[in-house]
């Protein structure tokens, strides 16, 4: 029975040039045989802001969050729930990077996908941990589960994040298993312990034509499956304010705009991050410059969409000026946020559209700065949309101390959110320590279906 | 604190346990969310409604005891057989802001935390200003009460808002749903916990919220305790204009301590109104436009709260 | 200090002699509840030693939780020693169908503060489904979650869930298909 079916299900993948598959193993599994005096350097950085990251959480919970955290009855959400809303919008990376381009057969997304999960779960997972330091009583946490509201935006949020943590890791780890097996069969001078999780991570794989078939079928669904969640987890999270009466958020635009936002943020969070691991890794023959050429050119789509959905949410009540909308609005426009509203214009969005149509705009280098002032800029407008809005009510806000006006995070509340940064980038740096970052086989399988420009661009 | 019928919810949720067999965690925390019911005395009373109908409904849709039975009644249920409801005359109000002192000696707070607020509200540049007591609205749409993840807000038959500070995790996303920034949240401003300690035995306070709780929202609750007795609330008795009304809708009257109205005469002659009906929050406080009114507007001459 | 306390003891003889001397009468009243035509009138009887008492003015209060509602104006008795109320048909009766009503007499002249007690059964019934329980809404508590809503919660989470679980089993039928005997 199973014979037949081999010969029947006659498939190409195990048919590649061997001599050229072996050159690629070696190449892709070189960061996990060795790491430098610089990579522990970083580690160790990483882990050191995690730590105090911990440490600063220690303090805001054991003292008066009064004193510790500088928010207040009017602006009671500040960076955490910013810092929230930016990090759900980075885990759209992996929907937009893997799955969006292998269904539409882009074949350049194969050297990203799992760099792209990888960041995607890192991000997703520190989400999480950002809204639990919101929380004023983080010891009833569990009474979301045993007292949970089904009506509540924020019951939906924690369901659907969970679905999206493990639906990103199952996506994750699913088309790892022949990479597992190669990590098993070729890695050597490795403790035995990670010889023990290649081998049960490798479920036993062989790459026979049956084993294929079903690991496709497998991936296959999980694409499919992943995009509505990755969309829903981000418009939960936009209804998250769009369900309120808050004439800034009371928005039919929101979740729209809230995607096209993070879809806008992954493109650059990927550019940053393929320039990273190309330069650590010495992958430049993997991740080429088609693919930053590729990268820059969806950053100006992505950016366009992004000021299509802003002038939907910005312009139009501008337009009219209600009385609702008034406040909130000049003060951006022309007020007392008015420089950082334009900068977060100019760098994340008008920037991001114009530049990369340059084609030298879209070498490694260059393209990689534009990205980083997107990534940048993309965190300051959640800033922008979650806390402004709240210093501005319906009702006038008098006789209160000034701090109670206006808001800006303590040192405190900066540390913890540059611990959830550390904290990501620590995931991702020590997930490439142990798992090939780039697909092997995905790879391979790309260039034998004869999309030889992935690899041996101009 | 009567807690949601345990029972008649577990038993329903084996019945729907294959279907939710294959949640997780997520899954069996919707156990209670999704199939605890009120409980029912199955008994069918007769009632008539306002327009002569004949109604039959069930004996635990209705209560409207005697005043000596006020005193006992479920936190989460309310006061059976009442309707609070506020209204405050603008015309009357020259920003004393004794109701501020008097609710905070009630509830235990210490300045800046208000649960009633004197605004100066002035509509438009040509318009005069007016003294603008705010409380919380106890909306019958109440955009708080929805958006909370584990009913530590709910809105209770007497239509008072309440919060259980024992359930709130401190989300703050009732503070972020309210168009009226009514709600505060305990921060645990050390002089404020210190103060709590202090008069954490005080049995004069109405203490149905208890707004010393580190990590929680509270806000105005109508004083739901003395109202249970017959007392009103600590901001009416206050007030030495006589600016807030305060009553039973079931009743149909409004007292400040000194006069009664019929509240619908009151707000027909008035011509009371809602702060942002447009919302459709359907707020339970009104508001008498300030027309002849009893004080000269006076700008304040100290400025509240200034000190961190 | 201590004379002060004197002076006020003082004082407040006078003034209980003075008190007693000006009330000598003392009066009485009746509350009696007819029906004019369509309309309801309460009527309340003063007399004093069994004569009747005119030129005297009397309020009528419906008692309610918290205070005292007054029904219309103060209406003076006549010479008959009757006052003659109006009675609203819309006052909401109290938890028994009833309206405690109190006549009372406020600081006269002649016969001081007196006050009188009765019931009628003339009022509106209130709305009592006011009080219901909310139903099944967004707003409503945790057990109250509409029906679709829990419907739609769950297939949507089932149905995700329950493929995600369906993907998993796959990956660990992987192990039945090793062909030991072939290898990469």
């Amino acid at each position: 029975m199973i014979e037949k079916d081999i010969t029947s299900e006659k498939t190409t993948h195990e048919t590649f040039t061997q001599e050229e598959y072996m050159v690629m193993k070696r190449d892709l599994l070189r960061p996990i045989q060795q790491i430098g005096t610089w990579g522990k350097v970083w580690i160790a950085f990483l882990v050191a802001v995690c730590l105090c990251g911990v440490y600063a959480y220690y303090i805001q919970e054991t003292k008066s969050k009064y004193v510790t955290v500088s928010l207040r009855d009017y602006t009671m959400w500040g960076v955490y729930i910013s810092n929230f809303v930016f990090f759900v919008a980075l885990s759209l990376i992996g929907v937009l990077m893997s799955a969006v381009l292998k269904l539409t057969n882009f074949q350049w997304y194969r050297p990203l996908s799992r760099i792209a999960e990888v960041i995607a779960v890192a991000a997703i997972m520190l989400a999480g941990i950002s809204i639990v330091a919101a929380m004023g009583r983080p010891d009833r946490l569990y009474y979301l589960v045993t007292h949970g509201r089904i009506q509540s935006p924020i019951v939906w949020d924690i369901i659907v994040i969970l679905t999206y943590v493990a639906t990103s890791i199952v996506l994750l780890f699913i088309p790892m298993i022949p990479s597992m097996s190669t990590c098993k069969n070729h890695l050597t001078n490795k403790p035995k312990w990670q010889m023990k999780m290649y081998d049960i991570l490798s479920f036993g794989w062989e790459g026979t034509a049956e084993q294929w078939k079903i690991l496709k079928k497998s991936v296959k669904i999980l694409t499919v499956l992943v995009i509505p969640l990755g969309v829903s987890i981000h418009t939960v999270t936009a209804w998250l304010f769009a369900t309120t009466l808050r004439s800034e958020w009371d928005s039919t635009n929101f979740g729209a705009y809230f995607v096209s936002g993070a879809f806008l943020l992954g493109v650059a969070g990927m550019v940053v991050a393929v320039f990273v691991i190309r330069k650590a890794y010495k992958l430049e023959n993997y991740l080429t410059e088609m693919h930053f050429d590729k990268l820059g050119k969806a950053l100006v789509l992505m950016s366009f969409i992004y000021i299509y959905f802003n002038i939907n949410e910005y312009l139009v009540p501008a337009y009219k000026m209600s009385g609702l909308h008034e406040n909130h609005l000049l003060n951006l426009f022309i007020g007392e946020e008015a420089i950082f509203y334009w900068s977060v214009v100019l760098f994340g969005m008008l920037i991001p559209a114009s530049l990369p149509l340059i084609p030298s705009m879209r070498k490694p280098l260059p393209l990689t700065i534009i990205a980083v002032c997107v990534v940048i800029a993309a965190w300051f407008k959640r800033y922008l949309i979650v806390i402004p809005g709240l210093a501005h009510p319906y009702l006038p806000i008098q006789d209160v101390p000034d701090s109670w006006r206006h808001y800006s995070p303590s040192l405190i509340e900066m540390t913890i959110v540059a611990a959830t940064f550390a904290a990501m980038m620590l995931i991702v740096t020590l997930f490439a320590k142990f798992f090939p970052i780039i697909s092997v086989w995905e790879v391979a399988e790309g260039k034998l279906e004869g999309k030889d420009e992935i690899i041996n661009y101009k | 604190m009567k807690k949601e019928n345990e029972n008649s919810g577990r038993r329903n949720f084996l019945k729907f346990g294959l279907l939710a067999g294959g949640a997780t965690l997520t899954g069996l925390g919707l156990k209670n969310t999704l199939f605890a019911s009120p409980p029912e005395t199955g008994t069918k009373v007769k009632v008539l409604t306002a327009d002569g109908k004949m109604v039959e409904v069930d004996s635990s849709m209705i209560a409207h005891p005697s005043e000596e039975k006020l005193a006992e009644f479920s936190i989460r249920e309310g006061i059976p057989g009442k309707k609070f409801i506020m209204v405050i005359d603008l015309a009357r109000c020259a920003n004393a802001r004794k109701c501020v002192s008097g609710c905070q000696s009630m509830h235990n707070l210490l300045p800046p935390i208000e649960f009633i607020r004197v605004k100066r509200m002035q509509d438009t540049e040509i318009t005069a200003p007016y003294w603008f007591p705010q409380t919380c609205y106890q909306c019958d749409n109440p955009p708080c009460t929805k958006v909370c993840p584990v009913d530590a807000t709910f809105k209770r038959t007497d239509g008072i808002v309440a919060i259980d500070s024992d359930r709130c995790i401190g989300c703050k996303f009732c503070m972020a749903a309210c168009p009226y920034s009514a709600r505060t949240f305990n921060f645990g401003r050390p002089e404020q916990v210190a103060y709590n300690e202090e008069h954490a035995k005080d049995l004069n306070k109405c203490g149905a919220t208890k707004s010393g709780t580190e990590g929680t929202v509270s806000k105005c609750d109508f004083c739901p305790d003395s109202s249970a007795k017959g007392i009103l609330p600590a901001c009416v008795t206050e007030c030495p204009n006589g600016v807030i009304f305060f009553g039973d809708e079931m009743e149909d009257a409004v007292t400040n301590g000194e006069e009664t109205f019929r509240l619908s005469e009151l707000l027909k002659k008035r011509a009371g109104y809602r702060q942002f009906e447009e919302l459709g929050t359907k707020p339970r406080v009104y508001y008498l436009p300030p027309v002849e009114r009893a004080f000269p507007f006076e700008e304040a001459t100290e400025i509240h709260n200034k000190a961190e | 200090m201590k004379s002060y306390k004197y002076i006020l003891i003082i004082c407040f003889g006078f003034f209980l002699n003075f008190h007693l001397w000006g009330q000598e009468k003392e009066a009485s009243m009746t509350l009696s509840f007819e029906k004019a035509d369509t309309n309801y009138v309460c009527k309340v009887q003063v007399s004093s030693e069994n004569k009747p008492v005119a030129e005297i003015a009397v309020k009528l209060y419906v008692q309610r939780l918290y205070g005292l509602l007054p029904i219309g104006k103060e209406v003076t008795t006549d010479e008959n020693g009757v006052a003659i109320f109006d009675f609203p048909k819309n006052i909401p009766l109290n938890s028994e169908g009833k309206l405690i009503v109190l006549a009372k007499v406020e600081d006269d002249e002649n016969y001081g503060s007196f006050e009188t007690q009765g019931e009628t059964k003339w009022g509106a019934q209130p709305d009592l489904l006011k009080l219901a329980h909310s139903e099944r809404s967004i707003s409503a508590s945790r057990g109250q979650a509409p029906i679709y809503f829990i419907v739609a919660s769950i297939v949507i989470i089932a149905g995700i869930w329950g493929t995600l679980l369906y993907v998993v089993l796959q990956v660990f039928k992987l192990k039945r298909y090793k062909l030991t005997s072939k290898k990469i």
